[in-house]
């Protein structure tokens, strides 16, 4: 009776581990088709943010072409003042003449800030391509884990190859880079160099 | 202007441009241009570079490794070098000045930091050479 007893407690058992092994193998299951899911939307945002980069690329070089027309512009009609024949005009026209030289100075300095301000990207560019990187670091790890299932090696094993190539192939960037317009950043710079020169000619 | 002929080394052609028309508008309008270390030391090889302006990360040869090469070529061991980086660290800074750059700007930079920078350099360049 006591036998009975034992083996129907360890079939109870077994069945209950059968059970959550079940659980464990759906479980697993799901995980492997989210990561699966997960990695294979990623080349997608991939491909999304590279798009992005070239288009403020090449929105920022026609902004640039426009300025560069303005600058011209700008230059001949300074010539134009400049050569103008003042001798006999009226204080009035004089004084006209003078605030169209500054008007035209300003619009100068205008240009000259779109100009500056346009290095903004350049700098996210970089910003995204460390974006782009850790996406792709993150796409081949998860395809690293993918392979761990048997029903997955056959997928993967071509995805990881090309994520490997993508990460390794993967742009230049500084992941610090920032839009710091401050002097105070160019002069701890400029302190470092003259610092290190002192020490490097003595 | 001047007619000093000065390389322009960038991935970014946004920067190229930038710099390009900074250049023009401080008086120097003579420039080349090259997307990497690599291109720039053939464009250095074609000839007659008087000043080279290069940025530091960039793909196929980085700025840093480009700055290196040419000082390791006796002919341009005075071939003046200023640096245009995002990168502003310490760290950074004293790398790039023990590979032998002659000054380092950060971005963003304005054409009058770039025409000072380059007065800087060219004054410290014509000093040594005396």
């Amino acid at each position: 009776m006591a036998q009975k007893e034992k083996i129907d407690d360890t079939v109870e058992t077994t069945e209950s581990v059968i059970m959550a092994l079940h659980k464990v193998i759906t479980l697993l299951d799901r995980i492997k088709n989210a990561i699966e899911e997960s990695s294979n939307k990623i080349p997608k945002v991939s491909v999304q943010l590279n798009k992005v980069t070239q288009a403020t690329e090449l929105a920022t070089v026609e902004i640039l072409d426009v300025l560069d027309v303005m600058g011209t512009k700008i230059l001949t009609i300074e010539t134009s003042l400049t050569e103008f024949d003042q001798a006999g005009i009226s204080e009035s026209r004089m004084l006209m003449l003078s605030g169209m030289k500054q008007t035209l100075s300003e619009l100068k300095e205008h240009t000259s800030n779109i100009s500056i301000a346009l290095q903004i990207q350049d700098i996210s560019t970089q910003k995204i391509n460390a974006a782009n990187h850790l996406i792709e670091s993150v796409r081949y790890e998860l395809l690293d884990e993918l392979n761990y299932f048997e029903t997955a090696r056959n997928k993967t094993d071509n995805a990881r190859r090309q994520a490997a190539g993508e990460t390794a192939a993967s742009k230049s960037f500084d992941i610090n880079a920032s839009y710091m317009k401050t002097p105070d950043h160019q002069s701890k710079i400029d302190d470092v160099i003259s610092a290190w020169q002192e020490k490097n000619t003595i | 202007m001047t007619s000093m002929k000065i390389l322009i080394v960038d991935d970014s052609i946004t920067i190229r441009r930038i710099i390009s028309t900074a250049l023009k508008t401080v008086g120097y309008s003579e420039t080349v241009e090259a997307a990497n270390g690599k291109e720039a030391l053939a464009k250095l090889e074609n000839g007659n570079v008087d000043f080279i302006i290069t940025d530091w990360n960039m793909p196929e040869m980085n700025g840093l490794d480009f700055i290196k090469e040419v000082r390791s070529k006796p002919m341009y061991s005075s071939l003046p070098i200023l640096m245009v980086t995002t990168r502003g660290t310490e760290h950074d800074v004293i790398e790039a000045l023990q590979a032998k750059v002659n000054s380092y700007i950060v971005k963003p930079f304005t054409p009058q930091e770039l025409k000072e920078k380059i007065e800087g350099i060219l004054k410290t360049v014509q000093v040594n050479t005396l």
